[in-house]
């Protein structure tokens, strides 16, 4: 029984099982190109910005770096176009333009033009309207008629799947070890930090 | 692997570093594989030999002699068809595909399948119902962790339906657990921590509070409806008809998981853990990849396909010792099950050759 922790933590905070499928494009309303950094292969430049934004919220750059220091926005926009299905896709795209229209609704502005307390803000609101996600046992998805993610929820599952699991945090935040040898049932934490996995 | 013994290490192979990354292929060889193990032994003899690419069709009777002959066999590169005859034959295709390949070579004598007098080939399909347990959070023990990805877990053999005692009105057979050991979670709590934010993200690099959960491996009881048959037209590439499965676990396993799910719960209450959550996922029959029967054994000719020794009724040099000659799944992993059954029924085919019965 060793598959059982293959994925363990990404199949409940992603909340969708990984599949491949081509892409189908919707796109948000917008009026100047965005200028990004990088190429997006799935979004388009302002779709790229506001995902961008989002994930820079959620995991801010503190004394460690941020969510687009460590190309988190990239990985989510190859991670949607690599493995949602067409209808995963649209669903993510639609989820991405009623985002950024309630937001204008709220603010009278889109999501990237909003102050850092206001993206906060608006996105404390999202969290409070997530649904919490479906049991899961290595990797098991045990509560197959568990609320279906949200956008904001499916955005911040990614964000955090390519943030905790880069090289960077992997190797140099995170207790890291290649080879451990002995188990040891019982340490004291000593304040060090989580074993990566 | 823990404890290497000579046996062991002759064979290269090493102990569990607890890397965890055994569905990758252990490159010590701890993890138990053909590959690790029994292959490098069987090489080891200098008898072995093997021949890649070969897709086995039918097994060929000859009807004078009541004998298996050989093999018929595709290659999967050429196409060409070839024979390979031999005076004894194992077959340890997996359950289905040696089910398959019986139900695939018919002959005058047996034109259901070789060794399919019975009818039974094909029948009594079981596998093992799980995705069904419990959950629960620890609190305290702040203090404390571990080290390494120690790959195996708990488990709790089964304690129901053993003796009067523990005898449950409810269904027959039992179940165990096999438990994801006790653990702190790991930054991917953070899906269900409504919190973003600096405070946030470095709140997740260290680790979260303590969890475990118990999922139940349940006995599937052998339904003669449970089957597989061939397909009357679907083929594959090479030519052989495709297995149809008609299969599904029933009311004696849906009340069984009842229990698994309520003892578990039990289980973890009277332990100190709090928010314990249930789960019953079943699915149907194939989730637990413990696919067993279809040929199984008996001492009656009319009501089984194989014999005691593992030899098929009435063509005593055909030996089945894979899943297909389960006659009951039990609940625990069988594979360990199947290697026992093949270095009796090996030792049996011996004694048999040496006394000039096969």
């Amino acid at each position: 029984m060793n598959r059982r922790d293959y994925l363990k933590n990404t199949t409940a905070v992603l909340g969708f099982s990984l599949s491949s499928a081509s892409m189908s494009a919707l796109f948000i309303s917008c009026a100047k190109e965005a200028k990004l950094d990088w190429k997006p292969v799935f979004l388009k430049p302002n779709q790229g910005e506001i995902v961008a934004e989002i994930a820079e919220t959620i995991l801010p750059k503190t004394k460690t770096p941020g969510a687009k220091e460590l190309g988190v926005p990239q990985f989510i926009d190859k991670m949607v176009n690599e493995t949602k299905d067409e209808k995963g896709k649209e669903e993510f795209l639609k989820g991405l333009e009623e985002f950024d229209k309630r937001c204008v609704d709220k603010y009278g502005k889109p999501f990237v033009a909003l102050t850092p307390k206001e993206k906060t803000e608006y996105l404390m609101i999202h969290e409070k309207e997530s649904p919490r996600s479906g049991m899961n046992l290595w990797g098991i998805n045990l509560e197959p008629n568990a609320q279906k993610p949200t956008f904001y929820k499916s955005i911040k599952g990614l964000t955090l799947f390519g943030f905790y699991t880069s090289e960077k945090i992997g190797k140099e935040i995170l207790a890291y070890q290649d080879i451990p040898g002995e188990y040891l049932p019982c340490i004291l934490l000593n304040g060090q930090n989580a074993w990566n996995e | 692997m823990t404890d290497p013994q000579e046996v062991h290490t002759k064979l290269g192979r090493g102990k569990c570093l607890n890397r965890n990354r055994c569905s990758r292929g252990c490159p010590y060889g701890a993890y138990f594989s053909s590959n690790s193990a029994t292959s490098p032994a069987a090489n080891n003899t200098g008898n072995l030999a093997v021949r890649p690419n070969s897709i086995v069709k039918e097994i060929m009777y000859d009807e004078a002699t009541k004998t298996a002959t050989g093999v018929r066999v595709i290659d999967s590169e050429t196409n060409e068809v070839h024979e390979f005859k031999a005076k004894i034959i194992f077959s340890r295709a997996s359950t289905l595909s040696t089910t398959q390949l019986l139900l695939n070579s018919k002959s005058a004598r047996f034109p259901n399948g070789l060794g399919n007098d019975s009818g039974e080939l094909g029948h009594n399909l079981m596998d093992h119902h799980y995705h069904v347990g419990a959950m629960g959070d620890f609190e305290g023990m702040e203090d404390q962790y571990y080290q390494g990805r120690k790959p195996a877990g708990l488990f709790i053999p089964k304690y129901v339906n053993i003796d009067e005692k523990s005898k449950n009105p409810n269904f027959l057979r039992g179940f165990d657990y096999q438990g994801a050991g006790a653990g702190r979670a790991n930054w991917g709590r953070g899906g269900d921590e409504h919190s973003i934010g600096a405070d946030f993200k470095e709140s997740l690099y260290k680790p979260g509070g303590w969890g475990m959960g118990l999922m139940g491996f349940g006995e599937v009881l052998p339904y003669h409806e449970n089957k597989v048959t061939l397909h009357e037209s679907l083929v594959d590439k090479w030519g052989i008809p495709q297995l149809v499965f008609d299969a599904s676990i029933k009311d004696n396993e849906l009340k069984m998981r009842k229990q698994i799910m309520a003892d578990a719960a039990e289980m973890l209450e009277s332990t100190g853990f709090k928010n314990v959550r249930t789960f019953d996922n079943a699915g149907g029959l194939g989730v637990g990849v413990h696919e067993m029967g279809t040929a199984r054994m008996g001492k009656d000719p009319k009501t089984s396909v194989l014999n005691g020794n593992n030899q098929v009724h009435g063509i005593n040099n055909l030996f089945i010792t894979d899943g297909a000659c389960m006659t009951s799944s039990n609940c625990v992993n069988p594979s360990i099950t199947y290697m026992a059954l093949t270095a009796r029924a090996v030792d049996f085919a011996v004694s048999e050759m040496n006394k000039k019965n096969i």
